[in-house]
This record gives C-alpha cells, structure tokens and sequence, in this order.
C-alpha cells in the first residue's frame, strides 16, 4: 500500500467522521442556531476532505475540477442557506430565542 | 446486480459492494415508508425528497447514470420543489389517517413484488437480441449514445408521446391557474444582499452545466430531459428569489415557448414519410444534426414546462418572501 493510497483513506475517513459528527449534531443539539453551525462543519470540512481524498484516483485534470467545483458549488450554496435560515430563524424568533420553531421548518 | 444463484455462494457475501447495495436498498424501503406515514406533510415531503436522492444512486449502481440524473433533478429537485411549495399552500397541513386505501395499495404493491421476485428466480439469461440489434443499429442512429439512440431515433416516437403528455400538461397546469389572464401578482422582493449574489453566481453555471448536459447526451449520459430539468431548476432559484421571469406571464410567449419542442419532434417525426422512409425516422446522414436540433429545443421546451408547472401554483400569500 503507497503512502498515498493510505493519505486517502486517511482523508476519507477524516471527512467521513466530520460527516457522522455534523450528523449527529443535527439530531442531538436544541435550536436552529446550533444545528446549523454543526451542519456548516459537514459542509465545509467535510466534504473538502472527501474531495480531497479522492483526488489523487481520478482519471484527469477535468475530472479533477469538476470534484473541486462542486465543492465551490455546495460551499455557496450552504454558506448562503445557513445564513438565510439562521436570518429567517432570527427573524421569526425575536428577542425571545426560546421562542424560536425548534422543528426548523417553514424556511424554504 | 449479482445473479440469484450467486446468493448461496458464501464468498460472495465477503463481496462489500453486495452490502453497499443491501444497505441503499434497506435506505429506500425506509425512506419510502417514512414518507408514506409521516404524519406532518412537510417531514414527508423532505423524507420524499431524501428517497428520490437515494434511489438515483441506486439507479447508479444499476448502471443507469441517464435515469440517475433524471431521478435527481425531476424526481428530488423539481417534485421536491413543487410539494414544498404545495405544503406551504395548504393551511392545514395534517394529514387526514385513511386506512382502506393504504392498505389495498400496500396489498397490491406486495402482490406485484412477489411476482417480480418469482419471476426473477425462475429468470434464464437475459436475452441478448435487442443489444445485439442495438449495437449493429448503432452506425445509422446519427449519435454514439445508446441510449439517445433509443430515445430520440429507434423509439422516437415513444419519447414524442411523452413530450405531448408533457405538454398537455403543461397547458392543463396554466388552465388551472387562478386567474389564467392577468399578470403574474408582484413578486415578493427579498432584497437580501447574499442571497441576490449567490443567485447571480450560480445561475449562469446552472445554464452552462444543462447546456453541456443536452450536449453530452450525444455521446455520454444526458439529453434533452435532464438539461431541461436544470434549466427549470434555475428558473425555479431565480423565482424563488424573488427575480422576475419573462416569460411567466400568459402571453403568446409562454405558449409559444411550451409547444417548440412537441411541434419540432412532430416536423422532425413526419419529415421521414416526405422522405420516403417510416414515420420518426431519419436519414442516417441527417440523423445526428436532426437529432441534436430537436433536442436543443426539446430541453428548452421542458425546461420551461416544467418551470411553468411550478409558477402555475398560487403566489404564496400568507407566509410571504419565501420564509421571511
């Protein structure tokens, strides 16, 4: 086994716990606020890690960019719906955050 | 898939992708379940969604990476969309418990897996004439995709059917509109800084990536169906945004735009009888560019079916600027 086959699957591994933890968070912790940082991490760390683990065993340069452009894509993508959620959250809550839908439904 | 006969081989349960698809089909019974007996309708359509995503990897691992991306944008993506957006419209959520229904459903639905599973042990090898025939057809198809091949050329006239359910429903959805002939009502302006950057962002690579989808689908996995589903997903963001779109009001536009596609595959579909040959088929010669032209047009007249569905629905009243 190449010391990068084992980078990989250290990567991957490392990504894969970030998502188990992220996941973990979403269910365990009390209010929107909170999931939502613990959801970011999965996000960000998470899934970089998984790319960058997969990296090294693509066929091409092109293949290489598509991987990194969709980690760019959910980057935007979640960064901005964390933020509305939270603002949306935020907004709905008031002063009073106990208040706040803890079932965090109705943003769309 | 592994062959039946393989499952009383102990080696092959050592096999790890056999228990990757174990566990994704597990996932999907369970997921299926969950959506069908939430009791909130909105946990069930986010379990729908949840469901849809699974099941176009499933189609993945089945090989199928043209259903997979069709499952992804139309049966997560877009449907997702449309029920949330049904959800929201409804003002009581809660869902009335029925009984009989459910229960004759669940008995037929198991009825028929029973068959399936009957039929698939009884199952000899899969024919092979219809890959054989595919294959040596593939030369006069115009495109090296099989699968395109299939849809748009040897069975095109299946696929011109779909478009017209397509589009029949299409025009139902805008008779149903409430008010079929006024202006869209004023969009909520959301107004919000970081949402209005993504948007503008992301839209273009949107439209760049169903383009390259309908052009792939040439040689690769994609086509007109999948472009046409990412080309209403932006449109789709951009109205969930709170952007204007032009063509979301009843005009001649709208009309004109929704039947393209339907009226191109039927000129595309009658020009081989002027030409001597059966009705939806091509001169080999002409068949790749008569191919793509239609196709181009198919994933713009889907896109915008598709996106017409969803602007169909009433404007949200109550709970106003999408959430806000």
């Amino acid at each position: 086994m190449s010391w990068i086959v084992l980078l990989q699957i250290m990567l991957l591994l490392a990504g894969t716990v970030f998502f188990i933890v992220g996941t973990v968070g979403l269910l365990r912790l009390p209010d929107t606020f909170t999931r939502l940082h613990a959801l970011t991490k999965v996000d960000n760390l998470g899934l970089g890690l998984i790319i960058l683990g997969l990296m090294p065993g693509v066929s091409g340069v092109a293949v290489g960019l598509k991987l990194v452009l969709i980690w760019l894509l959910t980057l935007g993508a979640s960064t901005t719906v964390a933020y509305l959620v939270a603002n949306a959250s935020y907004l709905r809550a008031g002063p009073d955050r106990q208040a706040e839908a803890a079932e965090g439904r109705g943003e769309r | 898939m592994p062959n039946l006969t393989q499952w009383l081989d102990l080696s092959s349960w050592l096999d790890l992708s056999l228990w990757l698809d174990a566990l994704l089909t597990l996932a999907l019974v369970v997921t299926a379940a969950a959506a069908l007996h939430s009791r909130d309708l909105f946990r069930a359509v986010v379990v729908f969604i949840a469901f849809g995503l699974l099941l176009s990897v499933v189609w993945v691992r089945l090989h199928a990476p043209d259903l997979a991306l069709a499952e992804a944008a139309i049966g997560a993506g877009l449907a997702g969309a449309l029920l949330l957006d049904a959800v929201s419209q409804m003002r009581d959520p809660e869902r009335a418990p029925e009984r009989a229904l459910p229960v004759a459903a669940g008995g037929l639905c198991f009825g028929f897996m029973a068959l399936l599973i009957t039929a698939l042990w009884h199952s000899t090898e899969p024919s092979p004439r219809l890959a054989n025939a595919l294959e040596n057809a593939m030369g006069l198809s115009g495109v090296s995709h099989e699968v395109t091949a299939v849809l748009l050329n040897f069975r095109g006239y299946d696929t011109f059917l779909e478009i017209s359910v397509l589009a029949v429903t299409a025009f139902i959805g805008l008779a149903l509109k409430p008010d079929a002939h006024a202006s869209p009502p004023p969009l909520h302006q959301l107004s919000d800084p970081v949402l209005n950057a993504l948007v503008v962002w992301l839209v273009p690579v949107m439209l760049m990536v169903a383009t390259y989808i309908f052009w792939a689908g040439s040689k690769q996995p994609g086509g007109a169906f999948q472009a046409g589903a990412v080309l209403a997903a932006s449109g789709v963001l951009l109205r969930l945004s709170g952007f204007g779109l032009p063509l979301e009001g009843p005009g001649p536009g709208l009309r004109i735009a929704l039947s393209t596609g339907f009226l191109a595959f039927l000129l595309a579909g009658l020009s081989g009888p002027l030409l001597g040959l059966p009705l939806f088929s091509y001169r080999p010669e002409s068949a790749g560019a008569t191919i793509m032209a239609v196709e181009a047009l198919l994933a713009l007249s889907i896109g915008i079916t598709l996106l017409s569905l969803f602007s169909a629905a009433p404007p949200t009243a109550n709970n106003g600027s999408a959430g806000r």
